[in-house]
């Protein structure tokens, strides 16, 4: 069904040059722009599957919202036991400025990117909650459209969902949460960004404003946005691609030139709506995303119906005499690092190695947690012209809004580097179109 | 104890800027012990001020200056009627997790096993200040406001700041949970610092000044209150320019005697 847009792989790479569909890299201090490859072989999800799929990520969404709900304001599920006290007061993500404060229409995450990979017997499993500030929903967007564009054949032959619902789904999220039908802007540190290609995309795709942090400021407890000839107007939500130390310097990082000073108090009194709001970082802490089913039984009082992978909690005690004895074959990760850093396989340790690591889970086991490695299908790409398999997991991206919505797509991302498991953007890597099947 | 408190910051810089926000926790805090007769924030270049209470329950007082000045004058002043510090509230864990000014180094994990918190939480407060007393001395101008408990108490000297810093981190380290209070004291020219410490047995906070080792009676104004300093910098700003800046502090409290203050609510 996609073969004719095979031999239109070249075509859609070099009209994504053109767009300047790139990913920056931190790499050593030195920032590098690169191209983040397109292979055109797409992820096919069945309509069965997508079903199952969709209600389990609305499901865990919602559940997630409960609980950052829940830790701002009463927590409940840390007096009913349920989750460890310290795990929310010693979690980085954790903002105490936010406490005893609901955003506008009790929304903390309105864009969530969930990651997940399918194993080998067909079952799904989540890997890790993203719900600060989750990119890449650009990528498959341009490629969808390119594709249409050099291979329109192939989707009158399909039978797969239209995704080009993307920007309206973003809307409607943002004009739910907006504060007194104000302006609605996407706020980028700027072009030095890895992901500014997306943030021009989407407010382009959006029609909403793109902002850069000196347009906007606050007066008298409102925002602005320094318009033309001085003309300020009042700013209603604004989806920050800023993360929450460096938004405000006034309340977080004291140097912070990206952030719109006193943002963070017209935030508070309820002036305006962030999106996503300020503090989820203690929801999608690789040590919280163990409580997640829990919280679904919590506050649902559902079953989950989209799985963890088996995940061991070295700070009970059970758990870390299970891990100190099985490291060899687990994959550790360390809770406080992101985009693919701190993730390290037992197998690959030299036993100098093995032994460091089983004395800091022993002696820093709020640190850690650690996972069976999930042997998940691998996936058909191109590499010089040959068919290769590649590991690759799936991004799926959840709005929140009036009521909580699944983009019928996402990002399927892979390793290009054959033996290497870990597939974040970050880390270098390609992408695939993800189709959705509709019957 | 009726209090009439005025506390001017005068910020001058050596050329003009512009662009400038600032923060402010100078206003009183708002509970049942502090009866605020009368209350003013006032700003010179003249702006909007907006007013927000924090999650700490502080008063936040915000503005923004768009146009050119070298010179940033803020004000807050009123009449105050001061019951006691003593407030009937739950326990929050959050002053109970050390921060980065208040987490403790070997000396003061040893300092700590020096205690002995089952003597009860009121005769804990005077030992831990009397042994810190031993250790570190007032000098002002000793330290500065990013001065962690662990530093000062490394050097041996320090300001009210500090003293309240290294008791705040005695006091976790022994379970007790400990808060950081900012505010005006009779007669003193400057802010002080002291701290608040959560009495499980009768749910109550009570406070005390570890800087001049004794309890925080009504001639103590209350501010503003967090786990450290940080959630309680009485002034903040941010704004556009190559300069550098001077700032100059005025403090006055003083008591009005004989319901004096009604007649200046007359006026």
């Amino acid at each position: 069904m996609y073969s004719l847009l095979l031999k239109q792989t070249d075509a859609v790479n070099r009209w994504m040059e053109r767009y300047g569909v790139r990913f920056g890299i931190y790499k050593n201090g030195e920032f590098k722009e690169q191209l983040f490859p397109f292979d055109a072989i797409p992820r096919i999800i069945s309509h069965e599957d997508w079903k199952m799929l969709e209600v389990g990520l609305i499901q865990r969404v919602d559940a997630l919202n409960a609980f950052l709900r829940d830790i701002y304001t009463e927590k409940r599920i840390v007096k009913d036991g349920i989750v460890p006290e310290d795990f929310i007061y010693s979690s980085k993500g954790y903002l105490p400025q936010c406490e005893g404060f609901i955003p506008p229409k009790g929304i903390y995450s309105h864009i969530s990117g969930i990651d997940l990979v399918q194993a080998e017997d067909g079952t799904w499993y989540i890997l890790e909650d993203n719900l600060r500030i989750p990119s890449g929903a650009s990528y498959p967007m341009i490629a969808r459209d390119l594709t249409r564009k050099v291979s329109p054949e192939t989707f009158t032959d399909s039978s797969l969902i239209d995704n080009r619902n993307y920007a309206q789904l973003l809307r409607d999220s943002m004009d739910y949460v907006n504060v007194d039908n104000g302006l609605e802007v996407i706020l980028t540190p700027g072009r030095y960004n890895s992901a500014y290609f997306e943030h021009s995309y989407l407010a382009e795709k959006a029609r909403v404003v793109l902002a850069y942090p000196d347009d906007l400021f606050v007066d008298n407890g409102y925002v602005y946005y320094r318009g033309l000839n001085n003309k300020s107007e009042r700013v209603g939500v604004i989806y920050r691609r800023i993360s929450d130390e460096y938004l405000d310097p006034m309340t977080f990082e004291p140097t912070s030139l990206l952030g719109v000073p006193n943002l963070f108090e017209a935030y508070r009194q309820g002036n305006v709506a962030i999106f996503n709001a300020f503090g989820n970082g203690v929801a999608d802490d690789k040590g919280i995303y163990y409580f997640v089913p829990k919280m679904i039984k919590y506050y649902l009082n559902e079953e989950p119906i989209l799985k963890n992978a088996p995940t061991y909690l070295p700070i009970y005690e059970e758990d870390r005499k299970y891990v100190l004895d099985n490291l060899e074959k687990l994959v550790l990760k360390d809770v406080s690092e992101a985009g693919g850093y701190g993730v390290m396989f037992g197998r690959d340790m030299s036993p100098e190695k093995l032994a460091e690591m089983k004395h800091l889970i022993k002696t820093e086991s709020r640190r850690w947690i650690a996972q069976e490695i999930i042997n998940f299908i691998d996936l058909d790409i191109i590499d010089n012209g040959e068919k290769v398999k590649r590991k690759a997991d799936l991004r799926a991206f959840v709005l929140s809004g009036e009521t909580t919505r699944v983009w019928a797509s996402g990002l399927t991302r892979f390793t290009r580097n054959e033996k290497s498991f870990i597939v974040n953007s970050s880390q270098g890597g390609g992408f695939k179109d993800t189709w959705v099947l509709d019957k | 104890m009726v209090l009439k408190y005025s506390h001017i910051t005068v910020i001058t810089f050596s050329s003009l800027i512009h662009a400038h926000s600032f923060s402010m926790r100078c206003s009183p805090f708002q509970n049942s012990n502090q009866r605020i007769i009368e209350e003013n924030v006032s700003a010179i270049p003249h702006c909007n001020i907006a007013r927000n209470t924090d999650s700490m329950g502080n008063t936040v007082d915000y503005g923004y200056i768009e146009d050119y000045h070298d010179s940033f004058a803020f004000e807050s002043r009123g009449i105050i009627s001061i019951s006691s510090h003593i407030s009937k509230e739950s326990n929050n864990p959050l002053f109970f997790y050390a921060t980065p000014l208040t987490s403790p180094s070997s000396d003061l994990i040893y300092l700590a096993h020096l205690l002995d918190a089952r003597a009860g939480e009121e005769v804990f407060i005077r030992q831990a200040s009397d042994l810190i007393h031993k250790h570190v001395q007032y000098v002002s101008g000793s330290t500065d406001v990013c001065t962690s408990a662990e530093a000062a108490f490394a050097q041996g000297k320090g300001v009210c700041q500090d003293f309240a810093h290294i008791a705040i981190c005695l006091c976790r380290l022994c379970g007790i949970s400990a808060r950081y209070v900012n505010g005006y004291m009779l007669g003193e020219g400057q802010t002080h610092a002291w701290v608040e410490y959560f009495i499980p047995s009768i749910s109550e906070w009570h406070a005390y000044d570890p800087t001049n080792n004794r309890v925080v009676d009504d001639s103590y104004i209350k501010l503003a209150q967090g786990r450290d300093y940080n959630d309680c910098r009485t002034n903040h700003g941010v704004f556009r320019g190559d300069v550098s800046q001077t700032m100059h502090v005025r403090l006055s409290v003083q008591e009005v005697l004989n319901g004096n203050y009604l007649y200046s609510n007359v006026i």
